[in-house]
């Protein structure tokens, strides 16, 4: 495969990670959480408590990513020859799409206001002490 | 329960130790790469240096982020819900926008690395010198946003680490 083609492939997938990666932050859609208290999986929207929705996203992220690289590597195969143009948007397209997902982050995450985990009995001394 | 919490905690610290490691490779490589890509576009090919900065940034960028991952789950509760949640929730949201930094970086990753063995001074058969220019800034941008990607997250890794480690 030449690289123009190679190259238009990953970006495609590279554009997918980046959109499968954020749909869960910017509409309610169900994802997998790891609660690290619990030791448990759970498939929801928000789960309460301190669960982790880091490794669902990632996870559903390199899914998109290797779906979309799969087709790609399909189809680019079969287009007539990839031309200057044809890489220069797919770059622009996926340099878009990376760092607009990392502003939306960035800018939500600056105004977040995080709520603390209650603190477990006698957890004074240790895990909750500023003074550590 | 404490007991085994305190296993998590001892375990956590072995990773993050391993992630750091991994990351100083990291950080070495990654700045590396860059140069060598802003070198491409001033016509300095030093093709087999690219290659080997593209393998080792990825093989050490997909390690750390494992790493990272191993050690997430108890720096989830035992340092972000207990400590910085509560007392500086700057570092809480710094660590979150790393994180999200630091994914996003895998699919450049795997373009820089899918990239480094097509480019060189020769053009290839059937290529065009303006696609060749094309994929040399596609690559170059690829590996500075990740060169850029993993001095944020080592910068703010450190400084997160400062505030309160596992």
């Amino acid at each position: 495969m030449t690289p123009p083609r190679r190259f238009v492939a990953l970006g495609l997938a590279a554009v997918a990670f980046a959109l499968a990666f954020v749909y869960p932050a910017i509409t309610p859609a169900r994802v997998a959480w790891y609660d690290p208290v619990g030791h448990a999986w759970s498939y929801e929207v928000r789960p309460p408590g301190v669960a982790i929705d880091f490794f669902g996203r990632c996870a559903q992220a390199t899914v998109a990513w290797a779906v979309v690289l799969a087709v790609a590597l399909v189809v680019v195969r079969r287009l007539p020859a990839l031309g200057a143009r044809a890489v220069g948007l797919v770059a622009a397209w996926v340099l878009t799409a990376i760092v607009f997902v990392m502003l939306f982050y960035a800018w939500t995450l600056h105004y977040r206001v995080p709520v603390p985990a209650p603190l477990p009995e006698g957890a004074g001394a240790s895990a909750g002490d500023r003074g550590r | 329960m404490a007991q085994r919490a305190g296993a998590a905690v001892t375990w956590a610290r072995v990773l993050v130790m391993l992630h750091a490691a991994a990351a100083i490779v990291l950080i070495g490589a990654a700045t590396h790469h860059a140069i060598i890509a802003w070198g491409y576009l001033r016509g300095r090919f030093k093709v087999r240096l690219g290659r080997i900065y593209a393998a080792t940034v990825a093989t050490t960028y997909v390690t750390t982020f494992g790493l990272g991952l191993l050690a997430y789950p108890t720096f989830r509760y035992e340092v972000r819900a207990l400590f910085l949640d509560r007392y500086e929730p700057w570092a809480s949201n710094l660590f979150d926008t790393k994180e999200n930094f630091a994914a996003l970086g895998l699919p450049l990753v795997a373009i820089a690395l899918g990239l480094c063995r097509a480019i060189g001074p020769e053009l290839a058969a059937g290529r065009t010198r303006e696609e060749d220019r094309a994929l040399i800034w596609a690559y170059a941008a690829c590996v500075w946003l990740v060169a850029a990607i993993v001095w944020f997250a080592v910068v703010s890794g450190l400084a997160i680490t400062l505030t309160r480690g596992v």
